[in-house]
């Protein structure tokens, strides 16, 4: 147990460029996400979006009769009107 | 008679040692956790299970151990000993990640990276206590909170000490729940833990596609080291979000990343037999894993209130401790300590991003230290 390991292991060195290199490819990987939203629409000019033979994407799906119906049970159960079987 | 002495010579009472006994305990508690207290149960069950099979003793001359050649074991073991296993997982996990929240908030991503403070501590922690540097550099990342990354490191930088390292990473991923609260209020006032985030923008398909692969290119070219982990998760994300490969997105988040699951896991726990597992070593590895998490995650709150410093739109610090990567249960842990505070406020989609920006962290640190080294 002691500090000369630390030193003998290049640990400090290893530690601050680990931790340099890390922080390097976030930040980048972060600045190349922000300018995203405005390389889009250049790139929308060389490759217009089109419909491909591959499966489309899904739609979301329309939940309002079901959340229609979970909102009347609920009541109905709060207001002691549930049809009994 | 003498057959008959022969075999009770061979079952396990005669050959049982207090060590495996105390094992096939943990292994045990390991499987209760799961069952009763839902502490990361398709990890625990089948590493406390495979401690359990790991820990009866083999019968000398017959192939039954992880550790003799030609048994069953061994040739799942293969699986975690050349390192197969981790990318298969990360596959299934780029396959399951969105990185909406992420690409809709990328100042978020720097927490990803400062809460990878906590893998080069704890390698400077395990260099003072003694460990080489390579020992040192798998034990650093148990800090990384990844299971696969650090299974994926120990088996290059110190195969002899990967179940200890598994095992403590997995242990303190189950954990996260309680080692992180303390560490996020101590670090925080009230003040912060009140700070509401703007809802994330929309993110259109056509920017979840090109993430993947840009993401990858630049990590890659920083760190080469970690292209086998970074390549999967964004292959398997890619499989995602591209739309055309729904059946092989599928197999990779369910199926796939499921039968990994299994066989990593229990291949894990079989390798922690107590003569190889019960060492000094292991606890020093234990100790500096749970250290390893309180720096990460005080690392990540500590830079989201240096940021704050800098931004007009606060960023409530709480995030921070998401940086940890161990996916999704620090987002948790997160909306969690922030939901006892503020019954409203919902930070869980917030705190995704800087959690799947640990998880690319991580890799990349792995990647680091796999490459500086190996010789």
């Amino acid at each position: 147990m002691s500090y000369d390991n630390i030193i003998a292991g290049n640990g400090i060195g290893i530690s601050i460029t680990g931790m340099l290199i890390v922080f390097s490819a976030l930040i980048l990987i972060s600045l190349f996400i922000s300018m995203l939203p405005k390389l889009l629409p250049a790139l929308e000019k060389l490759f217009p979006e089109q419909h491909h033979h591959g499966a489309a994407v899904k739609k979301e799906e329309d939940h309002t009769p079901i959340l229609a119906a979970i909102g009347y049970a609920l009541y109905c159960k709060k207001t002691g009107t549930l049809p009994k079987k | 008679m003498d057959i008959f002495l022969q075999f009770l010579g061979t079952t396990a009472f005669a050959t049982m040692t207090m060590g495996n006994f105390i094992m096939i305990i943990i292994g045990i508690i390991f499987v209760t956790l799961a069952i009763r207290k839902d502490y990361e149960p398709l990890l625990l069950v089948p590493i406390g299970f495979g401690v359990i099979v790991g820990n009866i003793p083999p019968i000398p001359g017959m192939g039954l151990s992880v550790y003799d050649e030609g048994s069953v074991l061994r040739y799942i073991y293969f699986g975690v000993s050349q390192g197969i296993f981790p990318p298969l997982i990360f596959l299934g996990i780029g396959a399951m990640t969105d990185f909406s929240t992420m690409l809709s908030n990328p100042k978020l991503v720097l927490l990803g990276a400062a809460a990878q403070i906590g893998i080069f501590l704890t390698l400077l922690g395990a260099l003072f206590l003694g460990f080489s540097p390579a020992e040192s550099g798998a034990i650093g990342i148990i800090g990384g909170a990844d299971g696969p990354t650090a299974i994926f490191l120990s088996s290059k930088l110190a195969p002899h000490l990967l179940g200890s390292i598994a095992i403590a990473a997995y242990s303190y991923m189950a954990l996260v729940p309680v080692l992180q609260p303390p560490v996020m209020k101590l670090l925080t006032t009230r003040e912060e833990r009140l700070i509401r985030m703007p809802p994330p923008r929309f993110v259109s398909q056509r920017e979840k596609i090109i993430f993947p692969i840009a993401a990858f290119l630049i990590a890659s070219f920083i760190a080469p080291g970690a292209i086998v982990l970074i390549g999967m998760l964004f292959f398997g994300n890619l499989l995602k979000e591209s739309c055309v490969t729904e059946r092989l997105a599928n197999t990779a988040r369910n199926a796939m990343i499921d039968i990994v699951t299994i066989l990593l896991g229990f291949s894990v726990g079989a390798s922690t037999q107590a003569q190889t597992f019960l060492t000094p070593q292991s606890l020093l590895i234990f100790g500096l894993g749970a250290l390893s998490f309180i720096v990460a995650t005080a690392g990540g709150v500590l830079f989201a209130k240096f940021m704050n410093l800098f931004l007009k739109e606060k960023i409530n610090p709480l995030v921070g401790a998401a940086g940890v990567s161990a996916v999704p249960d620090s987002a948790r842990v997160v909306q969690a300590v922030g939901q006892k505070e503020d019954p409203h406020n919902f930070l869980l989609m917030h705190a995704m991003a800087p959690n799947v920006a640990g998880v690319l962290g991580s890799a990349i640190g792995a990647g680091i230290l796999w490459s500086v080294l190996v010789n």
